[in-house]
């Protein structure tokens, strides 16, 4: 048998010198030939298919293939499922005798003959072989309706009470009339004793969230010392040990990223013949996908247009693109995202070192673009906090972790098992975190950041903003219908992280504004009716909360940008208070949306940083290190 | 991926059960010491005053808040609050608490056992140490939080985690809920952190994060007080301005006592320097920030007005140097001289006991006086007496000010009108009509600014009904209605 090398020369596809260099790779990181070849972009993938059927002597069924669709025997293909179609990459065409004819764009694999000969009783498989975009296009078409199906309800069919499907549950929604009434009466009735109740117990949750985000940030802290990056651990790494690693990259209308994220990928250090990434395009955004065929990604590169169905949400096309996913490993990018170069080799060690509990491991986001106003300092000083001390905080008191929306890496066996994400969720990778959570699995956070861009135009702030609480609304809503068994499930201090965390977050950003304003009309006209609401005790709790809550939120926000050596922003975390009022807004937006449109998915609009992506982020930072020079 | 690394703990969590036995013992050591000395008569002067501010906020007369003097620290008042202002139980647990850390500190850094032995012992039976912890809790209260926010300032010039500089800033903003003048060191930390950083650049950012706390709680402060008390200038008058006044025409006369008092440990630290004098880089090093910061927080504090007096104030100069030797050791080569150490605390310890006995303050004296057995109960009979006589009267009118010694004794101090309350001013003008009786303060009080001739003529429609050498008690004449 000739080597596929030498088949592709033969074939005029590949030249001496450019086989070498594939060979030295191969020799230097592992893989497979004919895949390093096409990562490298030396041969079309066609090319590839058409030599590997030439190397193994088997026929080629590409050119033919539309005529062969409609022949596949779909009584075959009901003792095989989908997803075992999509493990094996093979799909089965016909049967003559005690002869199984397979459609394999994965051909000579043992495995494989195994499984069909085993499945369909068959002596002899015979395999045609056909690229691995025709199989997948031939696997969108014998099951794109289910596939469909199962990436909007999937979740919802398996577990209905863990999807957002609905937005309260029966009992839910009669405890919440239940209430409002009962506090209308007694407000009618007792209407001072009534409203002091209420405030005390506004004061009491704002002192227990005081209470809870200092611990968590002091447990983050003490995480940030304890542990430190070994670099040895990275270097150690053999790439041909190295599994193969999914990238997911949910786009919607964003063609003027796509050429920028091919040379961000390109610069990851993973073996690119080890990278499966997976672009997610929607059916209706045409010009992302003329952009990405006209930039010609390496072979490693494919394009999953999610067909268009309702709702149209980013966990949908992700659960859309689990199906087809290779990797061992998965992490989501967002089109805009600069990694770390070494994410994943972090990640896949992570993973490595960890026992079986772990389904996900986190990075930390940060912005590219800070500068840029006084929005994105906010924001990146939220962020610096969020992911700099609250996540390792709850990490290292082993609590619920709501995930970001990017950058978290996962065991795609075990994402699979708890049945992705919730496309009926607006914070579906919150929501996730908490169902792992639910499911006994954990979360763990990796020290290594992916520079985003940070939203730049308040009213985008908003509609993302709007769009994040309506999910923390959403996933409160479902992880309490039944609160008793999440009790149970979670235990009794993750199950009170849970209800402080997420169901809190936005409570006490809608509180928030009321309480303000009180405390406004008090300063400024001091009318009696509030003197007389607010007892002694009341008031100290009141004051304490006022006073103590804004310091420790302004300190913890300087103590992420110290981190991060974002030293300028140090004086704009004094202006956090005005930015927690847009939050307030914000959630007033989704609490009216979550009754109104509660699936509704706010899109976010990228590419108005003034600074191009690939120009700045991982590289600048690391080169800058931050504002110190 | 991530490993391990060693992390900055103060040595409690390794020593935990340690930790608990030494603070249960020292508690009953200090507890017993206190008995014995309160027994013996002893009372110190800051424990009555914080005492009875503790006790009229306790106890005093609704709303709470009006009892409260928002020109006094409250962590100093709380302390009291919280053990029902039994300064024994107060200051031991206090002590205690100070003590074990200090303890565990000298355990973990000396390797010779007889170092250990020597400098535990020393630094616990000192009479400025005992002094601090039995009879001035809030300075004590004081230095641990002074001591352990320079720890952390220590320990993030060492390891660079941004961690422990906002710890630092956080101790030094609570030094602020301590003693209010703290405020004015701030001065000091910026001109520190400017030689330390300044090549950095970023030396106004490390001074935020250090001084945010700070600045933040007295802002805070100012809010509360204004939404308490009214106009907040009143309070920088009080605490700042007029004391700052006093301070400046007091310093140049207490000038060379404070040199006398602390001579051992400027000659020590002097020599010290010259050490390490040349190691450059220590002068550019929070170390050095650190090692120089009792004198200046000595002359700062008494510059500004605030009451740091008396050979006590030293126990800084050795706490500090015992924090500073894991940073400076080294450069000392302490452990192959361990002799000089030997030689310091046992120098450290004569010159405490030799100036206690013949430098120190009224109460300093005393104090070591009532080690020796000696009895005071003079002092305090006084007090007493005009506590229980006031027990009779359902309404008193009293300066808490300036008799806050009566109100510390006193038994019922939800009957005391007082200076917080709104109507203490009117109740001064038309006494008869708000109290039974009043107590006027020899020594001048606001009851003699009112009637300057009150010692001399009475009131009218007040009676003499008991009198001591500092106190007259006049009460309301009956008029048969």
């Amino acid at each position: 048998m000739k080597k596929l090398g030498e088949v592709l020369k033969e074939m005029n596809v590949v030249t001496e010198e450019q086989l070498r260099e594939a060979l030295e790779i191969q020799k230097k990181h592992g893989g497979r030939i004919g895949w390093i070849l096409t990562t490298l972009g030396f041969v079309k993938r066609y090319d590839l298919f058409k030599g590997l059927s030439v190397h193994y002597g088997l026929k080629f069924a590409t050119p033919d293939l539309q005529n062969l669709i409609p022949k596949i025997d779909v009584i075959l293909l009901k003792k095989i499922s989908r997803a075992e179609i999509l493990e094996y990459q093979a799909i089965p065409y016909t049967a003559i005798g005690n002869k199984l004819i397979i459609l394999n764009s994965y051909p000579k694999s043992e495995r494989t003959t195994e499984f069909f000969k085993n499945r369909y009783s068959v002596e002899f498989v015979e395999e045609w072989v056909i690229t691995d975009l025709d199989l997948l296009e031939t696997s969108k078409k014998l099951y794109g309706e289910s596939l469909m199906d199962d990436s909007v309800y999937g979740l919802f069919y398996r577990k209905p009470e863990e999807s957002a499907y609905r937005v309260f549950s029966f009992p839910q929604f009669i405890s919440i009339i239940a209430a409002i009434m009962v506090f209308g009466i007694v407000l009618y009735f007792i209407p001072n004793l009534t409203l002091q109740i209420l405030l005390f117990s506004c004061q009491l949750l704002y002192l227990i969230m005081i209470g809870f985000k200092f611990a968590l940030s002091i447990a983050g802290s003490i995480d940030e010392i304890v542990f430190e990056t070994d670099n040895e651990g990275i270097n150690s790494l053999k790439d041909e040990e190295l599994p193969v690693y999914t990238v997911l990259i949910p786009v919607f209308k964003e063609p003027e990223v796509v050429g920028m994220l091919i040379d961000a990928i390109k610069k990851f250090d993973y073996p690119q013949s080890k990278l499966d990434i997976i672009l997610l395009l929607e059916e209706v955004d045409d010009i992302t996908l003329k952009a990405a065929k006209e930039a010609q990604p390496p072979a490693n590169w494919r394009f999953l247009v999610v067909p268009k169905a309702a709702p149209q949400t980013k966990p949908k096309a992700c659960n859309y693109g689990l199906f087809f996913a290779r990797g061992k490993y998965l992490v989501i990018f967002d089109a805009e995202d600069i990694p770390e170069p070494d994410q994943l080799k972090k990640a896949y060690l992570a993973f490595q070192e960890s026992d079986e509990s772990y389904i996900c491991f986190q990075g930390a986001l940060n912005y590219f673009n800070r500068d840029q106003n006084l929005l994105t300092k906010l924001f990146t000083l939220e962020y610096s906090y969020w992911f700099d001390y609250m996540l390792p905080g709850l990490f290292s008191l082993k609590l619920p972790i709501p995930l970001g929306g990017t950058s978290n890496h996962f065991n795609v066996e075990k994402l699979r098992k708890i049945g992705g994400w919730d496309p009926f969720n607006t914070t579906e990778d919150a929501d996730l975190g908490i169902r792992a959570s639910a499911e006994n699995y954990r979360v763990g956070i990796i020290r290594s950041t992916t520079y985003e861009e940070a939203n730049s135009k308040v009213w985008n702030w908003i509609r993302q903003r709007s769009r994040w609480i309506k999910g923390y609304m959403q996933t409160t809503l479902v992880y309490n219908r039944h609160p008793l068994k999440m009790l149970r499930t979670l235990g009794l201090k993750r199950f009170l992280s849970f209800q402080l965390f997420i169901g809190g977050t936005p409570l006490i950003f809608l509180i928030n504004p009321v309480l303000w304003g009180l405390f406004l009309i008090w300063i400024v006209f001091n009318p009696i009716f509030i003197t007389e609401l607010f007892t002694p005790l009341l008031l100290y709790i009141s004051l304490f909360n006022f006073l103590i809550g804004n310091f420790l939120g302004i300190y913890m926000n300087m103590l992420g940008a110290f981190r991060r050596n974002y030293f300028k922003l140090i004086p704009i975390s004094l202006l956090n208070p005005f930015y927690w009022l847009l939050h307030s807004f914000a959630s007033y937006k989704a609490l009216w949306q979550l009754l109104t449109r509660p699936h509704y998915w706010e899109k976010t609009v990228h590419g108005l940083s003034n600074q191009s992506n690939s120009s700045n982020g991982a590289e600048s930072e690391k080169s800058n290190g931050g504002d110190n020079k | 991926m991530n490993s391990r690394i060693e992390i900055t703990t103060i040595p409690i969590k390794k020593n935990l059960g340690l930790f608990l036995i030494l603070l249960v013992l020292l508690f009953f050591f200090y507890f017993f010491i206190g008995s014995m000395l309160s027994d013996s008569g002893l009372y110190s002067e800051s424990e009555m005053f914080y005492g009875s501010k503790s006790k009229l906020l306790v106890e005093g007369p609704e709303p709470v808040i009006n009892n409260y003097d928002f020109n006094v620290p409250p962590l100093q008042i709380l302390l009291y609050s919280i053990f029902d202002y039994n300064f024994v139980i107060a200051s031991s647990i206090m002590g205690s608490f100070f003590s074990s850390f200090l303890l565990l500190f000298i355990f973990s850094y000396f390797k010779k056992t007889y170092l250990k032995i020597l400098f535990s012992i020393s630094a616990l039976t000192m009479p400025g140490f005992l002094f601090s912890a039995l009879e001035t809790s809030p300075y004590m209260l004081f230095l641990f939080f002074y001591c352990l926010g320079f720890y952390f300032l220590l320990e993030f010039s060492i390891r660079n985690r941004v961690f422990y500089l906002f710890v630092f800033g956080l101790l030094y903003g609570i030094l602020f809920l301590v003693k209010f003048e703290i405020i004015w060191t701030s001065i000091y930390v910026i001109i520190s952190f400017y030689a330390i950083y300044h090549r950095e650049r970023n030396f106004l950012y490390y001074s935020t994060a250090a001084l945010f706390p700070m600045f933040f709680l007295f802002f805070g402060w100012l809010f509360v007080y204004w939404i308490f008390r009214g106009n907040p200038s009143e309070f920088i008058m009080n605490v700042f301005i007029i004391p700052l006044q006093n301070g400046v025409s007091e310093y140049g006369k207490n000038f060379l006592s404070s040199l006398i008092n602390s001579s051992l440990y400027i000659v020590f630290y002097f020599i010290v320097l010259f050490k390490i004098g040349k190691f450059r880089i220590f002068f550019v090093s929070p170390a050095f920030m650190v090692f120089i910061s009792p004198f200046f927080l000595s002359i700062l504090m008494k510059l500004f007005g605030a009451e740091i007096t008396g050979i006590s104030y030293n126990i800084i100069y050795l706490i500090n140097f015992i924090i500073l030797l894991p940073y400076i050791g080294p450069l000392l080569n302490v452990e192959r001289r361990s002799f000089f150490l030997v030689a310091f605390i046992i120098l450290a310890y004569v010159f405490d006991v030799f100036m206690f006995a013949n430098f120190g303050n009224r109460e300093e004296r005393h104090f070591l006086g009532a080690l020796n057995n000696k009895k005071f109960h003079y002092d305090i009979a006084e007090y007493r007496a005009v506590s229980e006589f006031l027990d009779k009267y359902e309404s008193v009118i009293i300066d808490a000010e300036k008799s806050y010694k009566i109100v510390f004794f006193s038994n019922n101090p939800d009957k005391i009108l007082y200076k917080n309350m709104p109507e203490y001013y009117t109740a001064i003008v038309t006494p008869y009509m708000f109290a039974e009786a009043l107590i006027v303060n020899k020594e001048g009080d606001s009851i003699t600014e009112n009637y300057p001739y009150i010692l001399e003529d009475g009131l009218n429609g007040f009676f003499k009904a008991y009198e001591t050498e500092n106190y007259l008690v006049l009460e309301r004449e009956k008029t048969g209605l």
